[in-house]
């Protein structure tokens, strides 16, 4: 691994160190995770193979102040961000922390526990200690150095949630500091349990630096629909690490939906590890103005009859920057695996960019593995077809458009859930003059 | 209906059409016959209005107006409409939605109010059962994962919805099997009517014994050499294009 940069002892991240107040629960993760981010060698630079593409450092080497929880944050507020069907399955993460209050999971709690993480680090603790001493990526190490709150969340084996749940993470904004947020949610799924976990991350108008951890375990035969929606405000910078690990016949299906904004990144770990286990997973992105939104995913495939699918899209205008670097590592005796990568970027402005970097590492040798991507404008001939059945220029154009990111957003199975990521990303379209109707 | 005058168009450099002239009256149905790579479905796209192809001469006029004047979306609404030979596929855009919204376009041309997708699913229902097309292509993508049949089907489904004035078909029998093709042929016998005009463009004849023309025009090389009735067409299926070809 190239080294990253070293910190230096002024830096604002040592400075939010000296301020931060650790508590007892949370110690031995904390020091475990400075430990990795002192082993690995400071913050991450561009010349680290992992922020290649997202340069990150600008935007996490800065003044900023760990924030513990908010006061009065409005139930009105909170309200406006639950979607239709989670209304009594719905948990609330503000500025970190779990409020239970705020929360509402009447309807599914035959189903499933929730515990503050702090209450949970007995049993949940052990297992993000011995992740962040392993972490290669210093943006979660950073999560775990700073970490003290969070929700632990275990659904019941056998269980199936008669409702999403939905975990809305919200944050504030601040106007003489930088506030920064690390919860850490652990969701266990129990044998052959099945539930729809759709995030919500979101907050007030304004900078704030949001970097969660989610650590999702997926029991044998497990069905986890997870969506993720990134709707955060244009000034703050969002960080998300997602850690999954499936054991055998367990199946996860997730939808990243990202509004982007000064600095998105996403980072998805994904173990394999039981056979039969299966993964989808697919992002979608709209980018204008100079926002950027990435996505690095590492799939791994353990154990033999393994299928991972993946499908990015971006649509780019302005200067929008996206990114989707990804590897699927088959390991050693892990035969029949099934895998494949799919980016496809469309570019609606000459200053856009877009990097895509799907690769494969392969150690067993009867699998069958693709990868691809594209990037490219609209479909002149398609344009055309359209023109000739009497639909304006720019009509058919504003189609073609929306319809390329409307495939993934479609694969969200919530429908109020699918509808909200609809609005926020086509919405941005439709202001620059691509509305169909 | 439509008048074509010594057209001359070409792509790029090379001059593909070098000029034709051909008079299509309401309810007539001419075939436009001829080998591959002679100009007819390069005919056929500067008709719509395809902005790969320029018009190097002469003029075409569609119900009195300049058809050559129009852009291709104004073309359609007029009632200008092509079947391709090969639909292009709209991955994400749903069929029905596709065809809702150039049934509307075409409604607000002519000054009526939309309609809405409950009572435009009724009459999708009726026309999809005219043409035997199973109700899922509804629900897919606009041609995608089609097959060769289906999409031809799909292409005579919207010519069905937007009752075009004059509809070219280009090669609507390639891809299809017997039954299929007596199928599209059906249907589009049963679009056909006084009221309207169709080119059927193709190099093989049998869909001439299906699809009655009232004339048929033999096009070799960017001209068309030789007109006739359905008894040029019999005569083309045992002497095939050999003596044109040979000729110049």
């Amino acid at each position: 691994m190239a080294p990253g940069e070293p910190i230096v002892k002024d830096s604002p991240f040592f400075a939010a160190l000296d301020r931060f107040v650790q508590k007892a629960e949370f110690r031995a993760l904390n020091e475990a995770s400075l430990a990795r981010i002192m082993e690995i060698g400071g913050l991450p630079g561009r010349k680290h193979e992992m922020f290649t593409f997202a340069n990150v450092r600008p935007h996490i080497d800065l003044p900023f102040q760990p924030k513990f929880g908010m006061e009065g944050l409005s139930c009105a507020t909170v309200r406006q961000l639950v979607y239709h069907g989670c209304e009594k399955s719905f948990l609330v993460v503000a500025d970190g922390v779990y409020y239970p209050a705020l929360s509402d999971i009447s309807a599914v709690r035959e189903e499933l526990t929730v515990h503050p993480l702090a209450e949970a680090m007995a049993a949940v603790g052990p297992r993000l200690r011995d992740a962040a001493a392993a972490e290669t990526d210093i943006t979660a190490a950073m999560n775990g150095a700073f970490c003290s709150s969070g929700l632990a969340i275990n659904v019941k084996a056998g269980a199936k949630l008669s409702a999403p749940l939905q975990i809305i993470v919200y944050s504030t904004s601040a106007k003489e500091r930088l506030n920064a947020t690390f919860p850490a949610v652990t969701l266990d799924m129990g044998e052959g349990a099945k539930a729809a976990v759709i995030v919500k991350s979101a907050g007030e108008t304004g900078a704030y630096l949001g970097n969660a951890l989610f650590d999702l375990r997926l029991g044998i035969a497990a069905t986890l629909d997870w969506a993720y929606i990134q709707a955060d405000d244009a000034a703050a910078v969002h960080l998300s690490k997602i850690r999954l690990t499936a054991q055998k016949y367990a199946r996860f299906n997730g939808v990243t939906a990202s509004k982007g904004g000064r600095m998105t990144r996403h980072h998805h770990e994904c173990r394999l590890q039981g056979e039969g286990a299966e993964l989808s997973l697919s992002g979608v992105a709209i980018l204008e103005k100079k926002e950027e939104a990435h996505h690095y995913v590492r799939v791994h495939h353990e154990v033999p009859r393994c299928q991972s699918r993946q499908h990015f899209k971006n649509i780019l205008h302005d200067a929008g920057h996206s990114s989707v670097d990804t590897c699927v590592t088959v390991h050693p005796g892990a035969q029949l695996s099934d895998s494949n990568q799919l980016v496809n970027n469309l570019m609606l402005s000459p200053d856009a960019r877009a990097d895509n970097k799907p690769w494969l590492s392969i150690y067993a040798d009867d699998v069958k593995c693709t990868h691809g991507a594209t990037v490219g404008k609209i479909d002149e001939d398609q344009v055309f077809y359209l023109k000739s059945r009497g639909i304006a220029e720019a009509r058919a154009r504003a189609l073609l458009t929306t319809s390329f990111a409307q495939s993934v957003i479609a694969a969200i199975p919530q429908v109020d859930a699918a509808l909200d990521a609809r609005d926020m990303l086509i919405g941005k379209l439709e202001a620059k003059g691509f509305g169909v109707n | 209906m439509l008048e074509i005058k010594e057209l001359r168009a070409g792509y790029g450099e090379a001059e593909i059409l070098k000029g034709i002239s051909l008079t299509v009256k309401p309810g007539e149905i001419h075939g436009i016959m001829g080998p591959n790579g002679h100009g007819k479905s390069t005919m056929s796209k500067i008709l719509i209005g395809h902005p790969a192809y320029t018009v190097t001469g002469g003029g075409v006029t569609f119900n009195g107006k300049n058809l050559l004047e129009m852009p291709p979306e104004k073309r359609a609404l007029e009632g200008m409409f092509l079947a391709y030979q090969y639909p292009v596929e709209i991955p994400g855009v749903n069929n029905a939605e596709f065809l809702r919204m150039a049934y509307n376009e075409k409604r607000k041309h002519e000054k009526l109010e939309p309609v809405d997708p409950l009572d435009f699913d009724e009459l999708l229902n009726a026309k999809m059962k005219f043409l035997n097309m199973d109700s899922r292509f509804k629900e897919r993508a606009v041609n995608e994962g089609f097959s060769g049949g289906e999409k031809k089907k799909n292409e005579i489904l919207q010519m069905a919805l937007l009752e075009p004035k004059v509809a070219i078909l280009d090669e609507i029998d390639s891809g299809l099997d017997i039954d299929a093709l007596k199928v599209v042929a059906e249907g589009v016998n049963k679009l056909a009517g006084p009221g309207n005009s169709l080119l059927i463009i193709t190099h093989y004849p049998r869909i001439l014994q299906y699809i009655k023309p009232h004339h048929v025009h033999v096009l070799i090389r960017g001209n068309i050499v030789r007109s006739g009735g359905m008894d040029l067409a019999e005569e083309l299926e045992t002497t095939g294009y050999d003596s044109y070809l040979k000729g110049k």
